[in-house]
């Protein structure tokens, strides 16, 4: 692909792509399905709560089989996290709205942040199997 | 005694970058793709810096880069400009002075770049439970380092002839 130039005034480029690296991506590629894999092997575990913190300071901790709604403000911006259905949300006030992106998330470890106003939200744990036999 | 006609190259090439990031960022959020990606276009800057010049070049559009962030953008997204930047850039240098193809350089640099933010983002929010995002922001990564490395195969040749057009005879540099 994209063969060096030949034409002698033409200054000429670092060649593109060698003969092994297709493999090393392929590599690459392969780790990276196979760990994104692994994450979703955590897919059928509900999480517990959703741990909401603000610069890393813990300030509110929603079941997750509680629908609630719970404003936060920080460095003057706006959140607001959702809980219903045993998943957790988050809308912003901001102009780029990544973390509204992120969501809903509902899965222990899933995290859904804010940059700009410090905010995180984390699931936790797994639900407690409240009086089901398996 | 070039000093000025190095300056004025290190201008345009931090323009070149900042219009870059600029435009980058009037791309939309896809849905399907790790939010906070980022498919990095001023890395073919910096990575022609780094390739056709040095280290301390492509470090400076780096850096300068990273100040129109701060500016236009906020002092997160500059903090993780900053920290992308700076650190992809000096991988992409290692990369090319060790004889990498583009290919590999692309994508070694968008790696380091995507891994250097979740980095800072973690930190910035005591986040551990966001390296659950790496794989997907890798599988991400060689798809945007393909790119960026085949669009500065496509730019070299122009970019070093215009380059070496205003810093003058080699030797004499």
């Amino acid at each position: 692909m994209f063969s060096a130039a030949t034409d002698k005034t033409r200054p000429v480029s670092p060649v593109f792509c060698r003969r092994w690296d297709w493999l090393a991506l392929c590599l690459v590629l392969a780790a990276a399905v196979a760990a994104f894999a692994l994450a979703g092997g955590f897919a059928g575990i509900p999480g517990a709560a959703a741990e909401v913190r603000v610069e890393g300071r813990a300030v509110a901790r929603l079941p997750l089989t509680q629908n609630a709604t719970l404003p936060v403000e920080h460095n003057g911006h706006h959140l607001t996290v959702h809980v219903a259905d045993g998943q957790v949300w988050v809308n912003a006030d901001c102009p780029d709205r990544l973390c509204e992106g992120m969501g809903p998330a509902a899965r222990p470890g899933q995290s859904i942040v804010c940059l700009p106003a410090g905010v995180s939200v984390t699931v936790t744990g797994a639900a407690a199997p409240d009086g089901v036999a398996y | 005694m070039n000093a000025s006609r190095k300056t004025a190259l290190l201008g345009m090439l931090t323009a070149a970058a900042v219009a870059l990031s600029f435009l980058e960022s009037l791309l939309p959020v896809l849905p399907f793709l790790p939010p906070g990606a980022k498919a990095g276009f001023s890395n073919i800057v910096t990575m022609f810096a780094a390739g056709f010049w040095g280290p301390l070049p492509a470090l400076t559009v780096a850096v300068l880069k990273s100040g129109f962030v701060l500016v236009t953008r906020g002092a997160t997204a500059g903090a993780m400009s900053l920290c992308g930047g700076v650190l992809s850039t000096l991988v992409m240098w290692l990369c090319l002075k060790g004889r990498c193809s583009l290919l590999i350089t692309g994508v070694a640099g968008a790696m380091t770049h995507n891994l250097a933010q979740l980095g800072v983002a973690i930190a910035m929010t005591q986040t551990p439970g966001l390296v659950y995002y790496l794989p997907a922001l890798m599988l991400f990564a060689v798809a945007a380092g393909t790119v960026t490395g085949l669009l500065l195969k496509a730019v070299w040749p122009p970019l070093t002839t215009l380059a070496d057009r205003l810093l003058g005879p080699k030797e004499k540099r």
